[in-house]
């Protein structure tokens, strides 16, 4: 029979009961209590503010165990080859978790595996299915599961700039070109097209090839601007949006970092439960095991934040019909 | 008395096991009852928790519809609706209900004109560029007609529950709306439900694949749950007023409770741990043992107390009763319970009182019966010396009656033992004289000295039949004859009584009247001829006039034999005497000394040893009547044959050839005289040598061998038998004519050979003579006779 009791079956007070038993040695170290070992890897340089609010969700979700895992951390840097190398090493030293806060990062682990595949949990801003990592949502296999933020917005960030700035008809739209499309872009580019927009692609994959387009964005005809969530871009958000605030360009983000930045407005799915998420996989795989039964969950909320606080937001004239539509105003 | 069990335990057992049981009875029926109504009463909890479930995943459902209504509220009947307004509402919906995901506005065409999404563009167009599926065509029909409807449970990307709601306008020409709803968005609602403190409430769909759980993993699994025990049933019977107990995959037992959501047709399951779900039932079981427990202990204590008060005025009873058992009369026993124990304390007490005046009267009187006996027992020991004297002395004349009786003993055995040997030597004279006189009477020529010889010839008959009965006296008297059992038919001895006294009471002038009789004894043959031969002649005698009758009667398993008479009868002071040897009464009824007198004594004897019983009655003048009882036996047992008496048969004689041995020459000669004089051809001898040597010189082989038994020394009859037979190689027939008084067993005697104690007359001889060797008709002898004694 199908067993639904899952995480539910043990109460909280009865949890911290046996948090404090353990804690004084009343309970004697069982096979699951020893210390357990999680390898992170990103492809982008180290950024705190994600490792801080996975643990953050991780010790919500399972303080017992958030309180015996050991965590060892990788950053790439953008630099493939040594993501690959990065990516070899976690497998050689078989932790009991690899855990990739990006897809190349765990596409790297995948690629690097030996016989023994140590079990993976990734954060992913790509459709894993559509690239081929998992084999399904409900059950990715492979030995791995994770969430993905990813959901393809191209075209409704279009639209919504398109609602933003009726009259602009030269949208650039920055994204990663390196980066197979799996039509997401195309779409855009289609949406663009029958309303008569010109889109401009402004594709960058590294944070040279995006300080040179902000250098030479001035110079392009672009009436609005639409920022996909790239590893660069998020990285290098400030001096984007200041760029573009010194260009006084409307820009719609794919994030919410970026209206924290002082982006204009930004769509996407909401950040709040993501490492939630994250942690509950991590906590069902080092617990029970079995990562490839574990489905991969896709972000169910989506917000639209406008962020009147942002430079020449009120220049814009945003329409109350999109003032409408915004899930939140930053005022 | 060892006190196998006390009555303070029997109280106490009783007492504890009645209150006890009590307890115990009503306990397990209340808690039996209380048990029932709580399992009740948790499956209607569950249920209600069900369906407050099933009102809450409504509520979450008509909250999206409530929005819905919204943004058809452009379209209106007689009214073009404004896309624009409806995708301006549209956005405000999705941003207001985040469950929606996308609405679509279909016109009254059916063509979709309108497209707004959350995260895909919104799109408006003809029926071309935006068509509809056929699933969602069908629902848009079914909105059309019940104005709202739900359509099947999809999972996108095989994963996430989705489900679309379509909802028509007002207006018959209005339009629809068809609103996405992601199911996920019920995962709060779902998590919000509580069922007790640990259980939880889950939704399925129409087709059992789970689209709400606490764990949206397991949503997201997309499970199909038609086949667990729970969905099943709720599935096959639909809304369960009861609940479904079933086990999980870590063998803990789970309740659950199903309710269906309105609408969608969804199943809302409340599902709670067995072991929560009954706690209010193990807490009131733990409570009812507990409660028993301490009953039962109470009463356990109250038996206690109660046993204790029942049983110490009782034993107080018995402490106080022991002592008045052991004497102690002045005891009295303290109970004041009030009750029937100190109305018995009173009466022992009453009891003792009045044993103690008892026993002091007693005293008193035993004081002076002991006085009077010592002055009885004075008495006593003066008469014990007399009598003493007196012991002494009949001591004295027992030794002297004992004396006397050895004395009579002595002589009876002596005049016994005289009698018995005498016999031999009378008999063998006797035996002799008489065939001497048969041989005389046959020369005898002349008249007068016939008559002279028919006189001696009585007269040595009566002294023949004198010894024989004081031969039958002396034999039963010295315990001699030894009892043979047999079979004897009734009317063969009768027959026999008639054909030996029927001359005999013809010539007195009598009848002698036989009865026939049917029946059949187990007795001695020989015995009872002679007793019935006796008491029948007897009845002869004594009668000068009238019959004699013979008869039989039955009683019960027995049968009476009877001799009447109408004789002189017997007067009764004589009647005990006549069983006397030589006692005889005369016509007159007096005592004489006439005649032998030794019948009915030989009758008695008989009688006593077969164990018959013989009585008399007899009137003076009247007659007598004698009766002799003995049991009957059944009428197809074998019968004894008894010999008949017929003529002496010396005419079948004529022509055998006999051979003679006695070591008395005279006897042997008168046999021999006699045969011869028959017409038999007789060789005789006094000896085996003697005969062997007369026969070497014949040729024929002898027809019968008679001889006697004692021949000398060294040889008897049995040599001569075998020492002819031998010689001959033939088994000759033989007789042994004895004097012997001791009884020779049938079994000793060889084949084809009879044995008579003399003497034996001459008809007697010629009879036998003629029986053995089978004349005039061999084949009526082809069995053998009884030997004769």
């Amino acid at each position: 029979m199908l067993d639904l009791q899952g995480d539910h079956g043990v109460s909280q007070p009865v949890r911290r009961a046996l948090l404090a038993a353990a804690a004084l040695g009343l309970v004697a170290p069982a096979a699951g209590s020893s210390p357990r070992h999680i390898a992170c890897l990103s492809s982008p340089a180290g950024d705190s503010s994600t490792m801080s609010a996975f643990r953050t969700g991780l010790e919500r979700i399972d303080p017992e165990l958030a309180a015996r895992v050991r965590f060892s951390e990788a950053f790439a840097n953008f630099d493939a080859a040594r993501l690959k190398q990065f990516a070899a090493r976690l497998n050689e030293q078989q932790p009991d978790l690899i855990l990739c806060f990006d897809f190349d990062a765990a596409q790297a682990v995948v690629a690097t595996r030996g016989a023994r595949a140590v079990p993976l949990v990734f954060r992913a801003h790509d459709d894993p299915l559509a690239r081929g990592l998992i084999g399904s949502y409900a059950r990715p296999g492979r030995n791995l599961t994770g969430i993905t933020t990813y959901r393809c917005l191209d075209d409704k960030l279009v639209e919504i700039m398109r609602d933003t700035a009726p009259s602009a008809r030269q949208i650039g739209f920055i994204h990663d070109g390196a980066i197979p499309d799996s039509g997401c872009n195309a779409s855009a580019h289609d949406y663009a097209r029958r309303h008569g927009i010109a889109l401009r692609d402004l594709s960058v994959s590294t944070p040279r090839e995006l300080t040179a387009l902000l250098d030479r964005l001035g110079g392009k005809p672009v009436q609005a601007l639409v920022v996909g969530a790239t590893a660069v871009t998020w990285s290098m958000r400030k001096q984007l949006i200041a760029r573009v605030n010194e260009l006084a360009i409307p820009a719609i983000y794919e994030g919410q970092v970026f209206v924290d930045d002082g982006g204009l407005m930004q769509f996407s799915a909401l950040r709040d439960d993501t490492f939630d998420r994250l942690a509950r996989a991590v906590v069902h795989v080092l617990r029970r095991g079995g990562a490839g039964d574990f489905p991969v969950s896709q972000p169910m909320r989506f917000e639209l934040v406008i962020n009147m606080q942002a430079r020449h937001a009120r220049q814009y004239r945003l329409s109350a019909q999109l003032l409408r539509r915004a899930d939140r105003i930053l005022e | 008395m060892t006190l196998r069990r006390s009555l303070f335990q029997k109280y106490l057992s009783v007492l504890t096991a009645m209150i006890c049981g009590t307890l115990l009875l009503a306990s397990i029926a209340q808690t039996a009852l209380s048990l029932r109504e709580q399992r009740k009463r948790a499956d209607a909890l569950l249920i209600t928790e069900a369906r407050l479930a099933s009102v809450q995943i409504q509520s979450f459902l008509s909250a999206i519809v409530g929005s819905m209504t919204w943004v058809l509220d452009y379209d209106q009947p007689g009214m073009q609706p404004s896309l624009a307004e409806i995708r301006d509402d549209g956005h405000r919906l999705l941003r207001k209900v985040p469950a929606l995901t996308q609405l679509r506005y279909v016109g009254a065409d059916g063509c979709v004109r309108l497209d707004v999404s959350r995260v895909a563009t919104d799109r408006e167009g003809s029926c071309a560029h935006l068509p509809l599926a056929v699933d969602e065509k069908l629902l848009l029909a079914e909105a059309r007609r019940r104005r709202l409807a739900y359509g099947p449970v999809q999972f996108r990307d095989g994963s996430e529950p989705t489900m679309t709601i379509a909802m028509a306008a007002r207006g018959a020409q209005g339009g629809v709306l068809l609103a996405q709803v992601d199911l996920r968005q019920i995962h709060a609602t779902v998590t919000g439900i509580q069922v007790g403190s640990t259980g939880y409430a889950y939704i399925v769909d129409r087709d059992g694949q789970l689209i709400a759980h606490p764990d949206q993993i397991q949503v997201l699994r997309r499970l199909d749950l038609r086949n667990s025990p729970a969905v099943s049933a709720a599935r096959r019977s639909g809304p369960a007023r009861g609940t479904t107990l079933t086990r999980d995959i870590g063998g803990q037992y789970v309740l659950s409770a199903a309710s269906t959501v309105t609408g969608p047709g969804w199943w809302v399951f409340a599902r709670q741990p067995a072991r929560e779900a009954f706690s209010p039932i193990f807490a009131s079981l733990w409570l009812t043992l507990l409660v028993i427990v301490v009953a039962m202990l109470g009463a356990v204590g109250a038996s206690y107390f109660l046993a204790q008060r029942m049983t110490r005025p009782i034993l107080a009873v018995r402490a106080g009763a022991e002592k008045m058992g052991a004497g102690a009369l002045h005891t009295r026993i303290a109970v004041s319970t009030g009750d029937e124990v100190e109305l018995l304390a009173n009466e022992f007490n009453r009891m003792a009182s009045a044993l103690g005046d008892s026993y002091a009267e007693l005293e008193d009187k035993v004081r002076r019966r002991t006085h009077d006996l010592e002055l009885a027992g004075t008495l006593l020991r003066q008469q014990a010396e007399q009598l003493a004297g007196l012991n002494a002395e009949l001591s004295v004349r027992l030794d002297e009656l004992a004396i006397r009786r050895d004395e009579a003993e002595r002589a009876s055995a002596a005049k016994t033992r005289f009698l018995a040997a005498a016999s031999h030597d009378l008999l063998q004279p006797m035996h002799a004289v008489g065939l001497l006189v048969g041989v005389l009477r046959q020369r005898i020529r002349y008249p007068e000295v016939s008559a002279l010889v028919m006189k001696v010839e009585a007269a040595v008959q009566g002294m023949e039949t004198l010894f024989s009965s004081l031969l039958d006296i002396s034999k039963l008297d010295s315990q001699a004859v030894q009892v043979d059992l047999q079979v004897v038919d009734i009317q063969k001895l009768f027959d026999f009584i008639e054909l030996n006294y029927q001359p005999i009471a013809q010539e007195k002038g009598l009848t002698l009247r036989i009865v026939r009789c049917r029946y059949a004894v187990r007795t001695d043959p020989a015995l009872l001829e002679r007793i019935i031969g006796n008491l029948v002649s007897n009845a002869i005698r004594y009668t000068e006039r009238g019959a004699v009758l013979l008869g039989c009667r039955r009683e019960g398993d027995g049968i009476r034999l009877m001799v009447y008479d109408t004789g002189i009868g017997i007067p009764a002071q004589f009647q005990d005497h006549i069983f006397e040897e030589f006692y005889q009464i005369d016509a007159r009824g007096r005592p004489h000394g006439n005649g032998l007198g030794l019948g009915l004594s030989i009758v008695r004897r008989s009688a006593a040893l077969l164990g018959m019983p013989l009585t008399l009655s007899s009137r003076v003048g009247a007659g007598s009547a004698f009766a002799i009882s003995m049991p009957v036996v059944r009428n197809d047992t074998p019968r004894a044959a008894l010999h008949a008496l017929a003529d002496d048969g010396r005419n079948y004689l004529r022509g055998a050839f006999i051979v003679i041995v006695d070591d008395d020459a005279q006897a042997c000669g008168a046999i021999e005289e006699l045969l011869r004089r028959t017409g038999c051809h007789v060789v005789a001898g006094t000896s085996l040598a003697a005969v062997r040597h007369a026969l070497d010189s014949h040729l024929r082989t002898p027809d019968l061998i008679v001889t006697d038994m004692r021949l000398g020394p060294e040889e008897t009859g049995l040599h001569v038998i075998a020492g002819l037979r031998s010689d001959c190689e033939q088994e000759i027939p033989a007789l042994i004519v004895t004097g012997e008084t001791h009884r020779l067993a049938p079994q000793d005697l060889p084949g084809k050979c009879q044995l008579v104690r003399k003497p034996v007359g001459p008809a007697r001889l010629f009879m036998l003579c003629s029986q053995i060797l089978g004349r005039p008709s061999t084949a009526k002898t082809a069995d053998p006779a009884l030997p004769l004694q």
